[in-house]
This record gives structure tokens, sequence and C-alpha cells, in this order.
């Protein structure tokens, strides 16, 4: 028998509304304390890069190119410097750029081959295997974070650097490979002022953590609403608010 | 994982797998691990020698290809850092215009006609001479058995550790000259020069207890001694709220990274410093116990002496606000404790040694130089191989000309070239070593033109990995392993004095012919009849760690191979320093110099008119001077060098930000592209080293040296950057400062056009 009372269903719509949203708000702050019910059940990894400690000295993105067997002209991160003030009053500033492993990757959305992952520890990465090369992942990501390798002669990179991916997009995967045997990605493992650290969200200890909590600390162009997971920290960000896509991809 | 307690690394594809060990001291020379069908990783430690820190290292290798340096975590120096420079070590590998075997000139000098030559040839054709393009050149032993063995001159740019103690006290010195050249006075010879008048005074305050530091032309973010570990150590007490005030020409980014930039007209540091004395001693703001106790003046001398250059007037040479000069001299006499620091910005200038001499007496008021202090001694490795006598005989040309600076300790080596050209002297065998003097000295077409003559130079030899811009002009050129292919002994110093030996293992095989000069060394010397005690590199660092008492208890040459670095607080032996400091040199009133540093105007900065501005030049931190550009890494982010001038001046002379400019110097003209930025003095241009190179092959000058027959770097053609920038030296001449004849870099005044 067909219900004709609307009134009733209005009130079990907005009933179940209201259940619902009651549902997504315990569940986000259950997965907001997760560390602490179960603190070794995922990891969350995440960088903070402090702009007030970056000296700008660019060995991040020679120990990532270095790692990563990443070709000339392309990046997987970079240093963006920029100079504000009348002399003798100026600063110049310093802001490194890379993947930022989104919570909602669009890249990850616009690959019709699933071949971008994003791992239960927070990680993304294209998976080579399935890249077709379509490019489709490169203009949806805001921050630029991803390149094409198109170099010409397959055979001399994989003998002279086996891990360039040849027809296939990249970009940063955080180092998997170092990172998964407990090491650190490249560029934090070197950085000589501490200015990137390298660390895991759901770790209660971890320092990095209680900074960005303390001090509210956000990723770049938060209102893409990307969930960017590298974190940024002191500095004039402002400065560089159209140019923060790497320019060399 | 802790980073220290991994080794063994396998690759799948493109993602990394590593594979965990005991400990770096176990895995370092294990077999590699066999993991189906994956490629394995092998560390190894090593040393760096980007730059002169020489940081601690690892090596990975896959494929025996070295892939990847790390910093090598057990060093408590650079605590498992690196530079980018140290970073991209591995592109000095596999640098694609390597030298990889003997090379014979067969054209004219320069010409680039080459004729590959056996070891056995080349090493013939230096010890017994022969023909080279129809001339006779006399070898080493018909030098030595003429009773002349000074004309063999050798010249270094980067010689260390066990390399230079092998090449000069053994080799140079068994086979008897004393006719070497080095590179300090193109480097940091004046301040060394004025730490000598001042008596050797070893600072031993503890630095990193410091609450201000005033820095005067040191770009220590970006290069300089102990480079990595001196960034740390800085950056890290400024976190911890120590301030840092940066006096600079330029915003350079030591500048920007510092509290406080307060920009300073090139040259008139030392008007400012004394100035500063002149507030802090009239405001009895230092340190009166241990000045007095250490220092060879009274304070009342010293008030007397400063008593003219006062705030105001030091304003008027440098351009910096009286009120700030009190500020900071207030801030400097009334921190617990303050410390004053300085490089080339400040001393490679006409005053370089007195503003040097001043920087003592500013640490000396507060109390940083005092007679009391602990001082580390350096860690010395225990050679187990007897010294040959010193050589004694020298050509004239290491000095500069007679009469014309104060104290040189024998380091005018930039004017070696000119020296030749004047007929003081005259070279038989000319050897360059790791150094590129036509590029790194001043007035290159000069340097160049005399390098290039067989009748100045007979016979030029060149020890090199590439083909630099002096050695395409040798009638010789020797193959050289680059540094992560050889072995040496190293020694640093942690901070708290903590003595750390470390040695250079080859992390890799040498490329092609390539060898080891210290080794060629060794083979010369046998060839000549000269026992040294050893006959390679490997056999001198074995013997030499088996022979030092700390490191043989530690496991010897063996652990050193596994470990990469031995270090013990307790290695480092402490003196009680009880000299005196010479604020007052008797040596340089005597030759009517201001024996108190005093006030020294450069000839030619006071009155400059509307066109003329004053060059400077600085390093940028992805390069060394010279030998870094062939790295691909690091002239992919830094290949153009573009004149830095001020917004308001750039205005005055009609110049627009990245339009081209001409630069004319007394000695010639160069074209760049002008940086307009509001971060550098007015009066100031300041172009970068590093640029312009016409030689060191395709990344660094864009011209192959030549093409060898199996390609080792694929990424060649992918290289897109077309500009190489200017070489700036080519319009600074070789100047000396009266005192120590050290290079004035930052003096020459200049004439800007459009173009």
């Amino acid at each position: 028998m067909k219900d004709n009372n609307p009134k009733r269903s209005i009130l079990e719509i907005a009933a179940f509304a209201i259940v619902g949203l009651i549902g997504i708000a315990c569940w986000r702050f259950l997965n907001s304390i997760e560390y602490l019910l179960f603190p070794d059940r995922k990891k969350r990894l995440i960088m903070l890069i402090d702009l007030d400690k970056c000296i700008g000295c660019n060995v991040c993105s020679v120990a990532c190119k270095s790692e990563n067997g990443v070709a000339l002209g392309q990046y997987r991160t970079q240093v963006l410097e920029a100079e504000e003030g009348v002399y003798p009053s100026v600063q110049r500033l310093f802001l490194p750029v890379m993947c930022n492993h989104c919570e909602e990757a669009p890249c990850l959305k616009a690959c019709e081959n699933k071949a971008i992952i994003k791992r239960s520890d927070g990680l993304v990465f294209i998976d080579k295997e399935k890249c077709k090369g379509l490019q489709l992942c490169i203009p949806a990501c805001p921050y630029g974070a991803i390149y094409f390798n198109q170099d010409a002669d397959p055979s001399a990179d994989v003998r002279d650097y086996p891990s360039r991916a040849v027809g296939r997009s990249d970009k940063c995967d955080l180092c998997m490979g170092r990172i998964d045997v407990g090491l650190e990605p490249a560029c934090s493992d070197t950085c000589p002022t501490d200015a990137r650290v390298f660390g895991d969200m759901r770790d209660g200890n971890d320092p990095i953590r209680k900074k960005i909590h303390e001090e509210k600390l956000t990723g770049l162009l938060p209102g893409k609403g990307t969930g960017p997971q590298v974190y940024y920290r002191g500095g004039n960000r402002d400065l560089f608010k159209d140019t923060i896509v790497n320019p060399h991809n | 994982m802790d980073r220290r307690e991994f080794i063994k690394i396998s690759t799948i594809g493109s993602s990394v797998i590593f594979v965990q060990k005991e400990n770096l001291a176990k895995a370092a020379v294990d077999e590699p691990v066999q993991t189906d069908g994956k490629i394995d990783r092998i560390t190894l430690p090593s040393a760096c020698w980007q730059c002169v820190s020489r940081c601690a290292i690892i090596g990975y290798v896959e494929n025996n290809r070295l892939v990847k340096i790390d910093g090598n975590p057990n060093s408590r120096r650079n605590e498992g850092k690196v530079c980018a420079k140290g970073q991209a070590g591995i592109n000095q590998v596999y640098h694609p215009d390597r030298v990889l075997y003997p090379l014979k000139r067969i054209g004219k000098r320069g010409s680039g006609k080459w004729e590959k030559i056996s070891w056995e040839e080349a090493l013939g054709l230096i010890v017994d001479g022969g023909e080279i393009e129809g001339t006779k050149v006399k070898g080493l032993r018909t030098l030595r058995e003429e009773g002349t063995p000074e004309k063999f001159l050798f010249h270094y740019g980067r010689m260390v550790g066990s390399d230079y103690t092998i090449i000069r006290n053994y080799f140079l010195n068994a086979y008897g000259t004393a006719s070497i050249g080095d590179h300090n006075s193109i480097c940091v010879n004046a301040g060394g020069i004025a730490r000598m008048l001042s008596g050797d005074v070893t600072p031993g305050f503890p630095f990193d207890e410091a609450k201000f530091i005033l820095n005067f032309g040191n770009s220590l973010f970006e290069a300089g001694f102990d480079h990595v570990p001196f960034v740390r150590r800085v950056s890290g007490m400024i976190e911890n709220g120590t301030r840092l005030v940066t006096f600079d020409v330029r915003l350079s980014n030591t500048a920007a990274k510092s509290n406080e930039w307060i920009p300073v007209k090139p040259g008139t540091d030392l008007a400012v410093i004394l100035a500063l004395c002149n507030v802090i001693v009239r405001n009895k703001l230092y340190n009166k116990e241990e000045f007095q106790m250490s220092a060879n003046v009274t304070i009342e001398e010293l008030e007397n002496h400063l008593a003219h250059y006062t705030p105001q007037w030091a304003e008027e040479i440098s351009g910096v606000p009286t009120h700030k000069i009190i500020s900071i001299a207030k801030e400097f006499g009334s921190t617990k404790f303050s410390v004053a620091i300085s490089q080339r910005g400040a001393f490679m200038h006409f005053n370089g040694v007195q503003t040097q001499r001043a920087i003592y007496l500013l640490n000396a008021l507060s109390g940083n130089l005092g007679s009391q202090k602990v001082v580390m001694e350096f860690p010395q490795w225990d050679y187990p191989f007897p010294f040959p006598d010193g050589a004694k005989d020298r050509l004239d040309l290491f000095e500069g000309e007679k009469g014309k600076y104060v104290i040189t300790a024998g380091n005018v080596s930039h004017q070696i070239c000119h020296m030749i050209d004047i007929e003081k002297d005259k070279p038989e065998l000319y050897m360059v070593y790791c150094h590129n003097p036509v590029y790194s000295n001043g007035d290159c077409n000069q340097n160049a033109r005399i390098y290039g003559d067989t009748k100045k130079i007979p016979f030029l030899v060149a020890i090199d990995v590439a083909l630099s811009e002096t050695s395409e002009l040798a009638d010789l050129v020797l193959p050289d392993t680059t540094y992560l292919e050889r072995w040496t002994c190293e020694t640093g110093r942690a901070p708290k004095g903590i003595a750390e030996y470390y040695i250079r293992q080859p992390l890799t095989e040498p490329l092609g012919e390539s060898r080891n000069f210290v080794d060629v060394a060794c083979d010369l010397a046998a060839r000549l009849d000269l026992d040294l005690g050893f006959s390679s590199s490997e056999e001198f660092v074995r013997e030499t760690c088996n022979n030092t008492a700390v490191i043989k208890d530690a496991g010897g040459f063996d652990f050193m191979r596994k470990n990469g670095i031995y270090q013990d607080d307790n290695t480092g032996t402490s003196f009680v320093q009880r000299r005196k400091i010479n604020i007052r040199s008797e040596e340089l009133r005597k030759k009517g110099f201001s024996g108190i540093p005093g006030w020294m105007p450069i000839p030619g900065h006071d009155k400059l008119d509307d066109n003329e501005l004053i060059l400077t030049t600085f390093k940028t931190n992805v390069q060394t001077h010279s030998r870094t550009q062939n790295c691909k890494w690091l002239t992919e982010l830094f290949h153009e060098n573009p004149a830095w001038i001020n917004t308001k001046t750039a205005e005055r002379l009609g110049v627009e930000n990245g339009s081209l400019i001409k630069i004319n110097s007394p000695i010639g003209s160069l074209i760049t592209k002008a940086r307009v930025t509001q971060g550098i003095h007015p009066d100031a241009i300041s172009i970068s080293n590093h640029g312009g190179h016409w030689a060191w092959g395709f990344y660094a000058s864009g011209q192959r040296s030549f093409v060898h027959d199996t390609n080792f770097e694929s990424d060649i053609r992918n290289k897109w950057w077309k500009a190489n920038g200017a070489h700036v030296n080519s319009i600074i001449p070789n100047t000396g400062d009266p005192i120590a004849g050290s290079m004035c870099w930052n003096d020459t005044v200049v004439r800007i056009e459009k173009v």
C-alpha cells in the first residue's frame, strides 16, 4: 500500500539525514582519534616543510633526482624563490614544492587505468605496470607535480637509470623503496637544516604531528579540497600564491 | 630502523627495496644480497671532495654503477647530511666528457687535436722527455741530473688529506723541487696572513654557545669551510634564539636567512668594524680581564687609536647608518657571548688583511681570543713511512714581484704566469693538478696566452678528469680518477673538538684507463729510483690505518673500510692557548701600515661617477668555483650568472631586468644579463663565479670535448639549457693586496653600457 503521507516521509528523510550526519561526524571523530585507539593500526605518512628553516640549498631536488633517476628537464621536487621588499629591507624566501600525496588526490580520479594508487599509509604512487601513458593525471594535479617521461632512448635509460619509467607519467612516491625499509625519503634525509621532516600523522609520539596540530598547519592550496599531506610552516607563503606550480613540469 | 643499521639495498624495476643488515660495519664488504631478478644495492662509506669541507658520505652501488650518495650518519661532523654538490658527486664519475686515457697533443696548443697514447708512453715522456709536435721537451730525470729539479713546477688546486702528504711531503720532496704553486692567493690567503700576523691565534671560544653572531661577508649557508657541519650548527643556534646579523654587499641566501641584513658598500667593512670597536671601547663594553691578558695593546692605547673612527665617520664611508652601528656595537658588547665571523667578502680586498685583523680585534674585545681558552688540536694520522728531507730549490715565481708585498708565505700563485711572462724564471716542466689556473685566476685571456706559449712553458702536463680551460692547452693530459674512485686518509674536527678520522675509498672501479694521480706519482718515483717506502695510495692508506694507534685499536684498515669513520671524544688533545694576540703588528708598522688595524681606503673607490660601480663576485649554493659545472644536476639548476644590480641604479642607467649589459673593466669587458634587484648595495654590481666556461665539457660549456666509444651517460640528449653564463674573472686583473699579495676579487671599478 502506497503511503500518501508526505509529512511523514519528509520527517523520515530528515531523521535519516540527521542520523547519517551524526554517523559521518562520529566516523570522522573516530578516524581522527584512531591513532589513539589503535596506535599500530595504520600509518599516515606526511612531510612537514619549515620555511623558516629552509635555506634554499636545493639539495632536496638533487638528492631526489639521484635516488629516482629523474631525467634532465624534470623534477619531482624543486625549490622556488621569491624576493620581496625595498632596499635595504629586502627578504628572500624559499618554497620547496613536491607531490602533496593528497587525501582526495585529483590525479587518482583522473586516471582511466587505475594506475594511480593511494596506499593505506597515504602514499600516492603511479603503478608503472598499469600506466598507459595517457597523461590525464598531469593537468588534473593543481600542484604541477606530475611529469611525463618522454625520453627517446629507453634502452640506454634502462641501463643507466633503471628506475626511470620511459613512456609513463611519473612523480614523487615519497621514495617508496627507501621508506618501506624504514629509511627516510632522499630529500628529508639529506636536508642540512632539517627544514624537511618526514613523519607519521598517526604516531602519537611524532613531534611533527604535534606541531601540525598545535600550530594548525596546512598544506598548499587548501581551497582546492585536495587534502594535501605535505604541511608547511613559517615563511610568507602568500608571496608564492600563483606560482606554486612546479615550473619545470 | 635506525639509519646507522642498514646497508644492503636491492631494486626491482623502478621501486627500491632495502634489505636490513646488522650494521654498516659488517655489511659494507659483504657479498651483495641476491634477491631473484632484482638489482642489488651495495653501500660503502667514503668521503666527499666536491668542496673543501669533505663530508663523510656513503655511496650506493647497483650493477657496478654508483647511483646515490648520502651523508654518513655516523659522522658527528655532517651527521648524515650532504649538500647539493655532494649529492651530485655521481655526475663527476659519469661526466660524458671525461678524459679516459692519456692524451698527447698533435696540433698546436689548444687546437683540440689529440692522440690517445698508452700510460707507458705518457710516463716515459714525463720521466725521460721526448718530442711533442717536433719540439724536444725535458723530462724529470734530465732536470734532476742537470741539477735543476726546481724547474719541475707543480701547481695544484685542491689536494687534500693524505693526497697532499703523499704528493707534497713524499714525492715532491724526494724529487727535490720546492717549486710548488697552490690556489691560496685566490682563495683566502689575506685571512691566513692576518692570522699569522696576529700570532697564529686559534679561536678557542665555545662557538656553539654564542648568542650573537656578527657576520662579515661569509656566505655560510651557501659555501665555505666545513659547509654542511657549519650550516647545521648555525641554523640550530638560530632556532634556539641566537641572533645572526650579516654585513654583505648583496642579499646572499645567508643574508636572507640571517635575522638582519645590513648592506655595506664593497670594501668598507673595515670602517664599520673600526667604528664598532670605537663604540665598544668608549662604552666600556669589552671583556676587560680577557682583553688585557691576551692583547699586546692596552685599552688606553686602543681608545686613542680608535678615537676618530666614529660611527658618523664610518657611515660616510660605508653607508651603514650611525644608529645601526651604535646599536649593533652595543648588542655585540653586551651579549654574553658574541662572536664575529668573516670570509672572502670581507677580506679579499685591497684592505683585506687589515679588515681581518680588525675582526680579530673585535673578537678579542669580546673575550673570544683570551689566553686561557681551550683549543682542540686537529687529529693527526701516524704515517708509518719516514719523510724525505724537505726540498729547498725553488724558482722565483711564487712571491709576486720583489718588494711589492709585505708577507706572502709564498702564496702569490695567481701571479705565477705573470712572473713567467716577465721572465723572472722559467719552468721546464709545468704540471697542473686538480686546478684550472687559466679559468680560476683573474685576467683569463692573459693566462690563456701564457699557458698556451710553448716558449714560456716548454712542457705543460695536466692531470685532470676532463679537459678544462687549462688542460686543453696542455701537451700531455693524464686522466685522473674522480674522488669517488680513489683512496685517501682524511681528518676532521666535529663540534666540541671531537676528532674524526675517516677515509676515502673507491665506490666504483675507475672508469676507462683513469688512474689516481697519487698512484701515478708512486710510479714516477719508482722510475726515478726514488724510494718513497710505498707503491700505491691503497697501501699507504692501509698501512697508515694500521699504524695509527687509535685506529689500530679499533680494528685498523678493515674497520675503516667498513665504517669509513673513527671518532672518539678522547682522541682530540686540548691545550690552553697562552699566546698573546698581536693587536698591534710591529711588522706592519715598520712597513708603513697601521700597526693597530686602521682605515685603509681602496684606491678609486672614494669618488665613483654616475656610471661607475664596484664589481664583486660570489659563490652560489649549488656550484664550487670552477670544478662542478660538469655536474649536470648542478648546472641544470645554475647555468646563468646574471649581474646583480640595484633597482635604483638600474633606473639611473636605464637598465631593465633581464636585458643584456656590457660591463667594462680596465682590462676587458663582458656581456651578460642584468638581474635588477632590491637586494644589493647601489654602488655594487655582483656576478657569481661558475659561469662562462669555454671548456670543461658539454654540461659546462655546451661543447663536447670528444665523444667516447661507449656512452655511459644517456641523459646527455636531455640537456635543455642553452646559456652558459659569463665568466667574471676575465675582466678582473690579477692584482694583489699590498700586504699579502692576495687577489683583490672585490675591488674592480667597472662601467656599464646598455647593449
